[in-house]
């Protein structure tokens, strides 16, 4: 039976039920509602962004689950390195995709409880941060820098080592 | 806004025509505009940022972005406290993780040491890296990692140390030994009272020897209302004969109370043997009334 679902711009994809079980939010809901004809409203994922998200539910979907379980979780994280990302994941997050975009992918596998899409986008992102300086990450994420002088060079000493302290 | 739209294949050609921005489908502008903004998705997300002073100023910038892959400027700030949090556990490179308190106060109040739960996650998440927390309790999480992590004598500069030690310093031998002080050296009263501090041995021939840092041994001996640690020894030595003395002024009034309780006890039965005494004389009188 396949599930429908609408985005917030009124747009509609068609995809099986293993693709949409992928989204602990959806498999709940099918759970609960049962096989039903109507269309499932996602108001808060753009239509090109839950495209690019059931991109990735297709991809991944004969994978196993992740584990819910505390102590899987913990045996999980311990397998992979925060930078191991595979490579079709790599290059879907690459694929033209700009911060907001990315962002966006983030905030619907977060909406739509995707832990393996979550991971993998806050990966990407931590990995874009790694090895810049604060100047060059607020730069990238048009942050601003609402420290004074004296408050960052405080919060600088924290990590030095205090003279015979 | 004009948005030149080709064949759907052809994405590069989907460039708005005012920010430059390439490569994102016609009906991804077209959603934006239905959503009510006049403008194209990238250029509402600057207008809306605190930096861009005006639109056409931050128009200008992005037209210098024309070829770029991560161009864009979107506040990560916007995402939810708990994604940006996620986010920042999976940055597993210790000089930038270090470097993320100084960005912003949202980022500061992330990587801070009071914020457990980040720091577990982090541990979670970069569990090869786990052992650099092990200072943590003592001195917190962001020097703890500051301390294994990254390299130098903190002291003297030199290059590639990476020896840490418990007083949470990573220094070289020869700062270590400039620094510190042999317990063997200090007066013997404080061999007890100091052990519980942090301390490094070295065994030797001739037994084990614990090196103190000499700051920490003053700053305790002014914890404990001395002037020096010299001071601390001649307290705590004063402190050892007054309790010597103090026990042995127990010891006696325990044995003033033993002695008047032998006392008081062979009065009792002096008294006790009178009574049968008496008791045994009358009970001979009466048998020889009654005779």
């Amino acid at each position: 039976m396949p599930v429908i679902l609408q985005a917030s711009d009124g747009q509609q994809f068609t995809i099986s039920k293993p693709v949409a079980e992928r989204s602990m939010l959806l498999k709940n809901m099918l759970d609960d509602v049962g096989e039903n004809e109507q269309a499932i409203p996602l108001p808060n994922v753009s239509g090109p962004i839950l495209a690019a998200v059931i991109e990735y539910c297709e991809h991944h979907k004969d994978e196993a689950m992740p584990a819910a379980d505390e102590d899987d979780k913990v045996f999980e994280a311990s397998k992979k390195k925060p930078d191991d990302i595979d490579q079709w994941d790599a290059d879907f997050m690459k694929q033209g995709k700009g911060n907001e975009e990315l962002f966006e992918i983030i905030l619907a596998a977060n909406y739509l409880d995707i832990k393996p899409l979550l991971d993998l986008g806050c990966k990407t992102v931590a990995n874009m941060i790694k090895g810049k300086t604060p100047e060059q990450i607020r730069e990238m994420f048009n942050i601003e820098n609402d420290f004074t002088p004296d408050e960052e060079e405080q919060i600088r000493r924290e990590n030095e080592w205090a003279a015979d302290a | 806004m004009d948005v030149t739209a080709l064949s759907d294949k052809d994405h590069s050609a989907h460039t708005c025509q005012r920010c430059k921005h390439a490569g994102r489908p016609l009906s991804q502008w077209q959603s934006h505009r239905t959503a009510g903004s006049k403008l194209c998705f990238f250029f509402k997300g600057r207008k809306s940022s605190k930096r861009a002073k005006t639109a056409d100023s931050s128009n200008d910038d992005k037209e210098d972005d024309v070829s770029g892959k991560t161009t864009t400027h979107v506040p990560i700030a916007t995402l939810p406290l708990e994604v940006l949090e996620r986010i920042l556990t999976q940055v597993s490179d210790a000089e930038t993780l270090l470097s993320l308190p100084t960005v912003c106060k949202l980022f500061a109040q992330i990587v801070n040491n009071d914020n457990q739960v980040f720091w577990q996650n982090w541990r979670e998440a970069n569990p090869s890296l786990a052992d650099w927390l092990k200072y943590a309790a003592a001195h917190g999480a962001k020097r703890s990692v500051a301390l294994a992590a990254l390299k130098g004598c903190e002291i003297c500069d030199a290059a590639r140390v990476k020896l840490v030690y418990p007083f949470g310093v990573r220094c070289c031998t020869t700062c270590l030994y400039s620094r510190t002080i042999c317990h063997r050296r200090l007066p013997v009263p404080l061999n007890k009272e100091l052990f519980a501090l942090p301390h490094t041995s070295v065994w030797r021939g001739n037994g084990e020897k614990r090196f103190y840092w000499i700051a920490q041994l003053h700053k305790y001996a002014q914890d404990r209302g001395c002037r020096n640690i010299e001071h601390l020894a001649q307290r705590i030595l004063e402190e050892q004969e007054q309790t010597k003395k103090e026990r042995a002024r127990e010891a006696a009034a325990r044995k003033a109370e033993r002695e008047q309780a032998k006392i008081r006890g062979a009065a009792r039965r002096a008294n006790a043997a009178a009574k049968k005494a008496e008791k045994e004389r009358r009970k001979a009188e009466r048998a020889q009334d009654s005779g």
